[in-house]
């Protein structure tokens, strides 16, 4: 056969895409599990530390059990705008499963479990503006919405040594305990004492200045959203 | 090609004919990637498999391929062993694969996998072809890595993301060093580039003079070698 007649070239590129695809779907149908069940393992991480408790990835086994220890309410957003109580309605197991995979996004988890200082906290994840797209993160607050007592990037894509400092040590520390004044956290542009965590003030991030005004406003519309889910909780408890 | 021995080769690619200082290759990623170690290290030894196992598969099927396909031939065979190495990133080091984002896939695009494997295994043996390029892959990462080293150090005062230089604290008056803010952003990378060819260039003019100097001391008086003519021209 003509190597470089039409027939010849079909047969090819047939045969070789066959060749080079059939593997990928098999490596990809063998690591499934293992990705999905990452997935899992991230979030779990993510919640025990935004919750104050020091995680190894590494032990999936004992990141899960200690998972499974933390208490999860599972919520309807209605509509996507406004974060008032009506906007809210808490599901039972069965309408959760299918919400997910009806209307994902309409589909929120809220955490609860107790601080390492006995004290009772409840946390979320929440989706923050960056300057290179969205920046998934779980805040922990005390129940009185007084405080954030945790942070914890789940995802992000900003800039290393920029952005992405919003994952160092030294950024969640000044996140960390930090108290709202007048049901607010403002963003400043001068220094501020960061073991000040009564002042209402946190620092921004030399040279990222989008990454800290979205970081900023999640604070504070996060506060927001945790109020009208209380409330339906709140309501939930009290009845018999 | 000058040499086509397994030694040759070596030198060759990591040397005369460097992918990124001499042949001006991969620079993308080079600019991208380089401001952590543990980043560049991950992403190298990807493209040192990818270029390597890509070279061999088109040298094994060199005779079959048409010659007006081989191109998207050698596309399909790259993006084969990339979402490969994707996939294992992603079940078993998904906080790398986090970390490296979008540049794993775009090892795809990397112009010294295609370049290696047109120019080279299209047209020798298997063996030699995976010897290629893996030890372009090497040329690639041995630069990668000397500009990672820099950029890292002077950037967050880290090497392998371990403390090496005391950051300058002023809530608590501590260290002394205050990171390079520059070298963390990809225009750093055009410069330190841009050095390390200057510095590689005047080397290997400096050896080719050497060499020069060598033979034309040890030819004999009015051999071609040493005759010239007036105005410096042969």
């Amino acid at each position: 056969m003509n190597k470089n007649g039409l027939l010849y070239t079909l047969i090819f590129a047939f045969v070789s895409t066959f060749v080079f695809v059939v593997p990928l779907s098999f490596a990809n149908e063998l690591t499934k599990d293992r990705v999905a069940e990452n997935a899992v393992i991230s979030k779990a991480a993510a919640v025990l530390k935004a919750f104050g408790y020091t995680v190894n990835k590494e032990d999936r086994e004992g990141t899960k059990a200690n998972f499974s220890q933390v208490k999860m309410h599972q919520l309807e957003r209605l509509t996507p705008l406004g974060a008032t109580p009506g906007n809210y309605k808490l599901l039972s197991a069965d309408e959760a499963k299918n919400l997910q995979l009806a209307n994902p996004g309409a589909y929120l988890e809220v955490f609860e479990t107790m601080g390492l200082d006995g004290t009772p906290l409840i946390g979320k994840l929440f989706t923050a503006t960056g300057l290179w797209g969205p920046i998934q993160l779980v805040l922990s607050f005390d129940r009185d919405l007084t405080r954030i007592k945790g942070i914890s990037i789940l995802a992000h894509g900003e800039t290393p040594g920029l952005g992405a400092r919003i994952d160092e040590a030294w950024y969640q520390d000044m996140i960390t305990g930090e108290g709202y004044v007048d049901g607010k956290i403002l963003l400043s542009s001068t220094a501020v004492n960061r073991s000040d965590k009564n002042d209402g003030k946190i620092d921004v991030i030399t040279g990222a200045t989008r990454t800290s005004e979205g970081m900023g406003t999640v604070y504070n519309v996060a506060r927001n959203e945790m109020l009208s889910i209380l409330e339906i909780l709140q309501t939930q408890e009290a009845q018999p | 090609m000058s040499q086509t021995t397994f030694a040759g080769n070596l030198k060759d690619n990591l040397w005369t004919n460097n992918p990124v200082f001499v042949q001006i290759l991969g620079i993308c990623s080079t600019l991208a990637v380089t401001n952590s170690l543990i980043n560049t290290g991950i992403m190298t030894i990807a493209l040192v498999i990818v270029t390597g196992l890509s070279s061999w598969a088109i040298s094994l099927i060199r005779e079959l391929v048409p010659r007006k396909v081989r191109m998207i031939t050698q596309v399909v065979i790259i993006s084969f062993f990339v979402i490969l190495v994707d996939i294992f990133l992603n079940a078993y080091l998904p906080d790398i694969r986090k970390n490296l984002a979008a540049y794993v896939g775009l090892i795809i695009t990397n112009c010294i996998v295609m370049g290696r494997m047109e120019a080279f295994g299209q047209q020798n043996k298997p063996l030699i072809s995976l010897w290629d390029g893996m030890t372009s892959g090497l040329g690639y990462a041995a630069v990668l890595l000397t500009l990672a080293f820099f950029r890292e150090l002077l950037g967050f005062g880290t090497l392998f993301n371990i403390p090496i230089l005391p950051i300058y604290d002023a809530a608590t008056d501590t260290g002394w060093f205050i990171p390079w803010a520059i070298m963390v952003t990809p225009a750093s990378a055009f410069f330190m580039l841009a050095g390390l060819i200057w510095i590689v260039k005047s080397i290997m003019n400096r050896q080719s003079k050497a060499v020069i100097a060598a033979q034309a001391g040890a030819a004999p008086t009015g051999s071609p070698a040493t005759t010239t003519v007036p105005g410096g021209k042969k």
